[in-house]
């Protein structure tokens, strides 16, 4: 088993009446990267202080390496626990050289003399994090992301086995926001150092927590690997908004998308609609539909096409046929089903070529209201004209009716 | 020509120094020659040298009225210049000066009251206003101190907030004794501060408060360095800030009650001589210290210099300090809108 770290114990701190962390229990292991997640005033940041002792606990126990944390004192608890803070800009001209020396504090002796040794642990802090070519030029001359980095320095001078981050990337851009996650992440695993980062950005604690910690109200409401905790019923709910939780692939990491925080009224409720999509052209208004109220079905889909993830994802049922094939008689009885149960269809602007033509042609016995999506910078046929062909048909229908976004969908319905 | 300043600035700063007391020295009502002055002082501190021929009326105006006025100005502008540093750091303000808890006040009503009613009595070679004015000091910062106070914490706002309550309480009560006395003149005198008819005794009264407390705060270099980083940066640096501002606090408190006590009240010395040594050596402590200490030496002698001798009749140099830094103050203002100030 590994190493225990830092543990909080029924946890409980308050400001006034108010319980900020109610019996908080937190286990952190030596080399872990550990993500903490949950809304604005849950109390996280709280977390970094009371084991900082910047703030006292109500209740509860804080260890730190197996010690009990009101008995260290404020020198030994930074030999053992380095914070990098939200934001941090100072009104003197001090050097960054300056900076990350003081990391050095909690080490120096009776002596009070910065020594050799010192300056070399400095200096080789400031070259791991980049920072050693400007050691000479003040703190506040530079970036927001350059100065991130001279305090990651500085806690990597103070030489601790813990390194706290407290929001460390809330007033960065993207670009340095990457960049010290990347940095801190690196250091993790050349130092073996244990991190335990207050983060409110989910998809990057996602992507380089080892484990996430949920917390709302002062309680864990969610521990374990980020697969285990981003999940839209812990999260949707917590942070009052809809989301999507997928993979992404790319990294190989869960991420949420974020949809909408303020509900639009779900005025459609009970409607049925069936979308004939593919090839992504159905992931704007498939959610759309969806949170709307609509009874939402699709199809034909293949199967790993990027709708029929949204699909999956929505909970949307629809007909699915193997990757890369045509559709099968089967299929296409299974989708005139699912249109003759609905009330609407919409037709994306999916193009057609030879696979999929059965889902236009499904359409010309179809006497409920077809609405068509024009667009008109994608070529829609690819099937040597059948589709065309196709189209100039369903238009003689009455039925039949060209849409040219999809809020003036929204208004017909 | 600033990075020789930069390079050779100790020298500089001491060569400033040393002229600046033998020039001082020189100055007053009777006439006396700049070599005259230095011939007398290097042979009275190290006894080489020759004084035979000199009148002796001449040596005693050096030795024992304008040399140990002179170096009580050097040490009470040097104190109250690092008191204003420490100050300054510990509390992050930039309008912080050794009198902020409300030191002044407090040494003033030990003084209006020994004033007010004439007790005279001479207390190891000191009069009683001194005395008075010492202990009321120290007792004003203790009351401020412990009204701040919230379980074994001392939140900086609270300090700033009682002190000034306290400073304004004290006044009202001093306000009120010299309503009702026929002394006002002498308290007023006294709260504008003087370094009039001072002796070896005064200086020799402080020195040990001085020294000490100099090198206590100094040995805290480092710490006061951080703490302007924050409390809770410095505190997750492993600085003690809760003891750091009491040692601050305590060291502080024995050097102004002592400087106060027997000079009165001089501002503006320890609000802008941190300032000025700050824009010249950076925020470091390490530096700050001994630099504010001789510059803040250096322009207390100067004003008193001009305090004793701009008319017939003695300014209390209080006035001059406060005439000279409130403009030079905002001109400094102006000039660096910037961090730092």
């Amino acid at each position: 088993m590994n190493l225990e770290v830092l543990k909080t114990e029924n946890l409980v701190v308050s400001y006034g009446d108010k319980r900020v962390l109610d019996c908080l229990n937190i286990s952190i292991y030596k080399g872990e990267f550990v993500g903490i997640i949950g809304p604005n005033g849950t109390g996280k940041s709280t977390l970094v202080k009371a084991i900082t002792n910047i703030i006292d606990s109500h209740s509860g126990d804080i260890f730190i390496e197996g010690r009990e944390n009101r008995n260290i004192s404020k020198k030994e608890r930074a030999k053992l626990v380095a914070v990098v803070p939200q934001e941090f800009s100072i009104d003197y001209e001090f050097t960054n050289l300056d900076i990350v020396m003081m990391g050095r504090n909690p080490h120096i002796d009776k002596k009070n003399k910065i020594g050799q040794k010192d300056f070399d642990i400095v200096k080789e802090a400031m070259t791991l994090t980049n920072t050693w070519d400007f050691k000479d030029r003040f703190f506040n001359e530079l970036s927001g992301g350059e100065r991130q980095r001279v305090i990651v320095a500085r806690a990597i001078a103070q030489q601790t086995h813990i390194i706290l981050l407290d929001e460390p990337t809330s007033h960065l851009d993207i670009h340095h926001q990457l960049e010290v996650m990347e940095l801190i992440h690196l250091l993790k695993k050349k130092r073996n150092i244990t991190v335990v980062a207050v983060l409110h950005d989910i998809n990057m604690a996602a992507r380089f927590s080892d484990r996430l910690i949920l917390i709302n109200h002062g309680k864990v409401v969610a521990d374990g690997t980020p697969e285990e905790v981003i999940k839209e019923e812990h999260l949707s709910k917590l942070y009052s908004m809809e989301m999507i939780v997928r993979e992404n692939k790319i990294l190989g990491k869960r991420e949420i998308i974020p949809l909408r925080a303020i509900k639009e009224l779900t005025e459609k409720k009970g409607i049925n609609i069936h979308v004939v999509c593919g090839g992504g052209t159905g992931e704007k208004i498939l959610e759309r539909l969806k949170s709307l109220g609509f009874n939402v079905t699709a199809g034909i889909i293949n199967e790993g096409d990027s709708d029929w993830e949204i699909c999956k994802i929505l909970k949307i049922p629809c007909v699915v046929a193997p990757p890369f094939s045509g559709y099968s008689n089967e299929d296409a009885d299974k989708n005139r089903i699912l249109i003759n149960q609905s009330d609407y269809v919409l037709v994306t602007s999916v193009p057609f070529g030879i696979g999929n033509l059965l889902n236009l042609e499904v359409l010309r016995n179809i006497e409920k209201p077809i609405y068509f999506y024009q667009n008109s910078k994608i070529d829609i046929d690819y099937a040597q004209g059948k589709a065309i062909k196709l189209l100039d048909e369903l238009q003689k229908k009455e039925n039949f009716n060209y849409i040219q976004n999809y809020d003036e969908l929204l208004q017909k319905l | 020509m600033i990075k020789f300043v930069k390079k050779y600035l100790i020298f500089l700063v001491i060569i400033i120094c040393l002229a600046t007391i033998f020039i001082c020295t020189t100055i007053g009502v009777a006439n006396i020659s700049v070599s005259q002055t230095v011939n007398i002082l290097f042979n009275k501190i190290t006894s080489i040298g020759n004084v035979e021929g000199v009148k002796e009326s001449t040596i005693a105006i050096i030795w024992n009225l304008r040399f140990p006025r002179v170096m009580l100005a050097f040490l009470v502008g040097g104190a109250l210049s690092i008191c204003g540093v420490a100050y300054q750091g510990i509390f992050k303000n930039p309008m912080a000066d050794p009198f902020l808890l409300g030191v002044s006040s407090g040494a003033a009503l030990g003084a209006t009251i020994a004033i007010v009613f004439n007790i005279s009595a001479i207390f190891f070679g000191l009069d009683m206003i001194t005395v008075f004015a010492f202990v009321s000091a120290l007792l004003t910062l203790l009351l401020v101190y412990n009204i701040s106070r919230i379980g074994n914490k001392v939140p900086v706002p609270t300090l700033l907030l009682s002190g000034i309550a306290i400073s304004q309480f004290l006044t009202a009560i001093i306000s009120l004794f010299m309503i009702f006395s026929d002394q006002m003149n002498r308290v007023v005198f006294w709260t504008m501060g003087s370094l009039n008819a001072k002796s070896w005794n005064h200086l020799i009264l402080i020195l040990p408060y001085v020294i000490i407390g100099f090198i206590i705060l100094f040995r805290y270099h480092r710490q006061m360095d951080i703490m302007l980083l924050g409390e809770d940066t410095a505190s997750q640096l492993g600085v003690n800030t809760e003891k750091l501002k009491l040692v601050i606090l305590v060291v502080t408190a024995f050097i102004t009650a002592a400087t106060v006590s027997v000079t009165g009240i001089i501002g503006f010395v320890g609000l802008i001589i941190p300032h000025i040594v700050r824009m010249i050596v950076g925020p470091k402590h390490k530096k700050l210290y001994p630099y504010s200490f001789v510059l803040g030496g250096i322009l207390l002698i100067i004003c008193d210099t001009v305090a004793r001798s701009l008319i017939n009749q003695e300014i209390p140099v209080g006035i001059i300090t406060a005439i000279f830094g409130g403009p030079f103050f905002i001109y400094l203002l102006k000039k660096r809108k910037r961090g730092g100030i």
